[in-house]
């Protein structure tokens, strides 16, 4: 970080609010779309509607997933 | 077919509290502009998330104070687009996020907004095609952005978003433009 720039909080801090606040909204992010997925499973396939829930609540939990996998690629977990 | 947002019947005007809300979150581009110039990531942070939950809040005043209207769907749209294409165009110019990246995520919003024009010129009257694969990788969007003035893992985050964008945009695609509309 420049140095003289305004500091509202020290950088670890940064990170950690940075890594807590994506983390968290991410993971339950994909419990979410992952519940509201698995409760559609006997829905009627056929309908529109359910094949378009189905698919948008598979791309929220792969969205979930990439910013949980984000968060521990930022602390070079792997 | 339910997917299709109908136009509420009760008249509301659009001098509301939730387009105000929704009004609100064109101040904090001065400031982000200003913070992103400055190289200040922490205030530039602060001031997009601002913007994010002023989107958050606008929904819940909406329905607090009973102001839903197809009007106001259009506004939030509106401003979602102006506000977050403002704020990538923002960071990928001053280096903090990929360019090629944000071109391609501002040229699928683009065809995005455009397939919708068309969905409601086949329907013949104005609606809001509601994709919920597309809700998400809105809110994805808002994201990237903090993702760019935090400096967090912005090449991994930038470069999925885009693939991912365009397979949604491509299933919509054929909801909107190929299937029968609905009567």
């Amino acid at each position: 970080m420049t140095t003289g720039m305004t500091q509202l909080v020290s950088p670890l801090v940064f990170k950690w609010f940075m890594t807590l606040f994506t983390g968290i909204v991410a993971g339950v992010w994909f419990v979410w779309d992952a519940v509201k997925l698995v409760a559609l499973r006997n829905a009627n396939g056929a309908d529109p509607v359910v094949r378009d829930k189905r698919f948008g609540y598979t791309i929220g939990v792969v969205i979930g997933a990439i910013g949980v996998t984000g968060c521990l690629l930022f602390w070079n977990v792997f | 077919m339910a997917a299709t947002a109908a136009a509420p019947a009760r008249a509301v005007s659009p001098w509301n509290p939730a387009n105000a809300v929704t009004a609100s979150r064109f101040l904090c581009l001065p400031p982000l502009y200003w913070a992103v110039m400055h190289d200040q990531r922490q205030l530039a942070t602060l001031f997009i998330l601002i913007c994010g939950l002023l989107d958050k809040l606008d929904g819940l005043v909406a329905k607090l104070f009973n102001c839903r209207s197809a009007f106001g769907e259009l506004f939030d749209a509106i401003t979602d687009a102006i506000c977050y294409g403002f704020a990538l165009i923002l960071v990928a110019a001053h280096g903090w996020a990929p360019p090629i990246a944000v071109a391609l995520v501002i040229a699928l919003g683009l065809a995005n907004a455009g397939m919708r024009t068309l969905y409601a010129r086949r329907l013949g009257r104005a609606a809001n095609y509601k994709s919920y694969a597309m809700e998400r990788v809105v809110a994805y969007t808002g994201y990237l952005i903090g993702f760019a003035t935090g400096a967090m893992e912005v090449p991994f985050y930038y470069w999925l978003f885009v693939p991912l964008m365009a397979v949604v945009l491509v299933h919509d695609a054929k909801r909107m433009l190929v299937d029968p509309v609905p009567a």
